[in-house]
């Protein structure tokens, strides 16, 4: 007979992913999102080998978001993901998790932007704690300030939510490392926190790499976080694909969805090109 | 507005609500203040959009109440007019800094107008949401599913029971 704390407990399922491209990352997210009712932690295994891609929030203006010329010259590909929030360049030092929950699951947790992070460094805070610091660094205590995740006044993790039907998705773009090569697709935001004031990415960012000593142990950490306020069990790889399949298969689920690659001037790719361009990432991230 | 607190429902009755002399007085409600606003033709859904119900019309938006959650709202995509839609249909989206929230019908409907103002000057939803922050018109379907939505009384106090 379990304990009555674990029948007490909502049922998460995790999503352990191969290593994929961020677009057909993201393509999996919506479809988990809004095409189930279960609750998902999101993860990829292993270290990613994308290229750099651009990822736009929901509203994000390319000509406002990034070093166009920059963007072009080197063909970095855009994506905007169906979420709210900023633009990240995500690439191989990106570590990219996503919470998908259903609010009767997490009564207590108001479904607005501030009570989700306050819930989340419930999650992360723990997680992060538990993990050995690199040689001779001191173990690190998650910090909130504004709507990111912070060590002091440094960011390390950019975050954004999608909130649809009684469920949310709080999706987190964790910097491993840092490369002021790739930042450079990036302008200043005209938004930015307060706490940032006017710093460059270079003084405002800090790679997670500095403060916890292996990658890999990271998102492990936050699955035994997570078991604390779920019973938590692992989904197939297969199960993930049945969804899919369930909604006409990857290509037809791309068409639909609200995750596109555009191009510099904000609007979706025709489905030629972005057929192209998912490709091209993929076969860029099969080498 | 894909946001719903888990109050449990007190009273949802919604009939012809008494008009409040409300021009030129500050109302507290759920934290925001409402200056010259006649409550009488509101409606609320749980998920915090609201239908202010003129005839045959209504002008659907999201209340302060969600627009003070969200925070700063950045961009709203607002439907095509014509576009039909059923109660509780998602009819476009809010986004604030972090976060893209689905917004719903209250009533179902035919898009007569939306606000255009919207494109360029987003804070009028964080604003005055139920005022010149408003999101479309509508053709209502169907007045018989206002009864399904609360009036100000109710949806004050379903407000106050979700910060618990």
């Amino acid at each position: 007979m379990p304990a009555a704390s674990t029948l007490l407990r909502p049922a998460l399922r995790i999503a352990r992913l191969p290593r994929l491209p961020i677009y057909h990352r993201l393509c999996i997210e919506e479809a988990l999102f809004y095409k189930t009712s279960d609750n998902w932690f999101v993860y990829s295994e292993g270290p990613p080998s994308d290229p750099p891609t651009v990822v736009l929030g929901i509203s994000g203006k390319p000509e406002r978001m990034c070093n166009l010329e920059l963007v072009q010259q080197d063909g970095i590909p855009l994506v905007r993901r169906f979420s709210g929030g900023g633009t990240v360049i995500v690439d191989s030092d990106t570590i990219f998790t996503s919470l998908i929950v259903n609010q009767t699951d997490v009564p207590h947790v108001q479904p607005y932007p501030r009570e989700v992070m306050e819930w989340s460094k419930g999650i992360f805070g723990p997680a992060l704690a538990a993990l050995a610091p690199p040689s001779g660094g001191s173990a690190v205590q998650l910090g909130l300030r504004e709507n990111d995740y912070v060590f002091g006044d440094l960011k390390f993790g950019g975050n954004a939510q999608a909130i649809s039907k009684g469920r949310w998705l709080h999706h987190t773009s964790f910097l491993w490392a840092y490369s002021p090569e790739v930042m450079r697709y990036l302008t200043l935001p005209e938004k930015r926190p307060a706490y940032r004031r006017d710093r460059p990415h270079a003084s405002f960012l800090t790679p997670l790499h500095r403060h916890i000593a292996q990658r890999d142990d990271f998102c492990p950490a936050v699955v035994e976080a997570l078991a604390s306020q779920f019973e938590v069990r692992e989904a197939p790889h297969a199960e993930i694909e049945d969804i899919i399949d369930a909604l006409g298969g990857a290509a037809a689920w791309a068409a639909a969805c609200r995750t596109k690659f555009v191009g510099p001037d904000g609007k979706a790719l025709p489905d030629a090109a972005a057929a192209a361009a998912a490709a091209a990432v993929a076969e860029a991230v099969a080498q | 507005m894909a946001m719903r607190a888990f109050a449990m429902m007190g009273s949802r009755a919604v009939a012809q609500m008494p008009r409040c002399a409300a021009a030129g007085k500050r109302q507290a409600f759920g934290g925001a203040q409402v200056v010259g606003r006649r409550w009488a033709s509101y409606h609320f859904a749980e998920s915090h959009e609201y239908v202010k119900v003129d005839g045959d019309v209504g002008t659907i938006g999201i209340t302060q109440f969600a627009a003070d959650n969200l925070g700063e709202v950045v961009f709203v995509e607002l439907p095509e007019v014509g576009a039909t839609f059923d109660k509780t249909d998602s009819f476009g989206s809010v986004e604030s800094v972090k976060a893209a929230s689905d917004v719903y019908m209250p009533v179902g409907g035919e898009i007569t107008s939306v606000n255009e103002e919207l494109s360029e000057s987003q804070e009028l939803v964080n604003n005055d949401p139920m005022g010149d922050g408003w999101f479309a018109k509508i053709k209502i379907a169907d007045k018989g599913e206002l009864a399904s939505l609360m009036d100000e009384a109710a949806y004050k106090a379903f407000c106050e029971d979700s910060k618990h």
